[in-house]
């Protein structure tokens, strides 16, 4: 009884599998992919297909920049972690951060929901830099104090590409023209 | 028909039962253990930022995203930061106990609980080793945890199966056939791409600055060659393991080349623990040590 348990139990378990990391350019198991998956997903056992940087690598360099205004008028920017300067050390224990960022600007509802806790946050528990209109009277002064709460953010990611003209041999690390694309995510206000 | 049948079923028995070596498990054990540890001690600071409604993500934006079908305890309780703490304390408790063998079935199953309770309520922070994790998770609540280097089995008769045999690692074989899932899913995609086919893809990764660039610096890649040799080396070692892995003779070699693509890709980029627990998933191939392994330890054992 046992053993047939457990024959059954690790044949079921290999065949979906198998067919759960199936890539998902392969049409023909779309349909089994899409019946096995949600089972697999309510077991707390789905994983889908294991692409890892195929089938081309993707560049997702870049920050995520919020700008925004305090409840005195104040503008301010705060800016994610900059990655290409962070240490080793600063990479592996905020890996998590690296992912969260690099999805937001994909994912609309995940973004409201952070750029509403940057609302929240903004100055006490997230920092954000003042900045002041530069005209000839006021370019010596420090930016004014956010004062909490804040009004309004709009959230934008800058994302660095490289500019390669095609048929062009790939260029050594640094002599690669790179550009940034600004990318608008989500607008938000505080609710009263 | 019945004799096939029966053939085929003998055939999956030898398989599931009579060629696993359950003396590995409890090294599956530990390093299973520490790098949960490690993983919650990590997380512990930002409990609150990543699994509560004063967060980035509310609940309901977590079931969202992830869609029907999936849950969490996390959804049941309170949305306050002493939960996601008390959450963290019981995964890393569980870790512990299962680091020394202390009934370390139920602990594995527990680890699997919450596993899956953090990664669903914050899926956009998981990635594929949190995928590995949740799976081993569950595949070793089925294999003999404590017979050997545990407390439980210092003291023989607390220990219900004190001499583990093949049929008892069966879920061995799991671990073997989602390894060489991941190897076989990740090299079908990759020969679809055409960096991956023209021998530019390691370039490409290597210009996501983000992520690259550890301990082997992006330019190191800049060698006539490099970037060539890299990416093909990748694809082919990647293609060879899910066969190599089971064939005997080719086994010690597959494991090494794993080990060497795994410990190459961890030397250059930042992904946390994938590579260890992904090196984690190859020791559940190592049957018994080649025999020059096993007249060295010999001699200096």
């Amino acid at each position: 009884m046992k053993k047939n348990a457990i024959r059954t139990l690790a044949f079921v378990f290999c065949v979906f599998v198998v067919i759960d990391t199936i890539p998902e350019s392969y049409q023909f198991a779309s349909l089994p992919k899409a019946w096995v998956h949600p089972i697999l997903k309510s077991l707390g056992l789905s994983q889908g297909d294991w692409p890892l940087f195929a089938p081309n690598p993707t560049l997702n360099n870049g920050v995520l920049v919020a700008e925004l205004t305090d409840h005195t008028g104040n503008p301010a920017t705060w800016t994610s972690i900059d990655w290409q300067t962070a240490s080793v050390w600063t990479k592996f224990h905020r890996f998590r951060h690296m992912n969260y960022l690099q999805r937001i600007p994909n994912n609309h509802v995940a973004a409201i929901d952070f750029a509403d806790y940057l609302l929240r946050a903004i100055p006490e528990q997230e920092s954000a830099k003042g900045s002041i209109r530069w005209t000839p009277d006021n370019q010596m002064l420090e930016p004014a104090p956010i004062l909490a709460p804040i009004r309004d953010i709009k959230l934008y990611k800058y994302r660095n590409t490289m500019v390669l003209e095609e048929g062009q041999a790939l260029p050594a690390f640094d002599q690669i023209p790179w550009s940034t694309q600004i990318n608008f995510i989500v607008r938000r206000e505080s609710q009263p | 028909m019945n004799g096939f049948m029966q053939r085929l079923t003998q055939a999956w028995d030898w398989f599931l039962f009579e060629s696993c070596n359950p003396r590995i498990i409890p090294i599956l054990r530990i390093g299973f253990a520490l790098l949960i540890v490690i993983q919650s001690l990590i997380v512990w600071s930002d409990a609150a930022y990543w699994y509560t409604d004063d967060g980035v993500m509310r609940s309901q934006t977590a079931r969202e995203i992830i869609g029907s079908g999936a849950w969490s305890l996390l959804y049941l309780l309170p949305s306050e930061p002493w939960v996601a703490q008390a959450g963290l304390i019981c995964l890393t408790a569980h870790a512990l106990l299962l680091l020394v063998g202390f009934y370390s079935r139920f602990q594995a199953a527990a680890i699997f609980v919450w596993l899956v309770s953090f990664q669903n309520r914050n899926p956009l922070i998981t990635d594929g080793e949190d995928t590995v994790f949740r799976i081993f998770a569950f595949l070793l609540i089925w294999l003999p945890l404590d017979a050997y280097w545990s407390v439980r089995s210092r003291t023989r008769n607390q220990v219900p199966n004190p001499e583990p045999t093949s049929a008892d690692a069966w879920a061995l074989r799991l671990i073997q056939i989602q390894m060489t899932c991941i190897y076989a899913s990740t090299a079908l995609s990759k020969w679809e791409g055409s960096t991956w086919q023209d021998g530019s893809a390691v370039w490409y990764v290597s210009r996501m600055t983000d992520n690259f660039g550890r301990l082997m610096p992006a330019a190191w890649l800049d060698w006539p060659g490099a970037s060539t040799l890299a990416t093909y080396g990748t694809l082919a070692v990647e293609s060879f393991l899910p066969i190599g892995l089971w064939i005997p003779k080719l086994r010690w070699v597959a494991i090494l080349l794993g080990l060497l693509l795994h410990l190459g890709i961890e030397s250059s980029m930042n992904l946390f623990l994938f590579q260890w627990v992904m090196l984690l998933g190859l020791i559940s191939f190592v049957q018994s040590p080649p025999k020059k392994i096993k007249l060295f330890w010999n001699y200096f054992g």
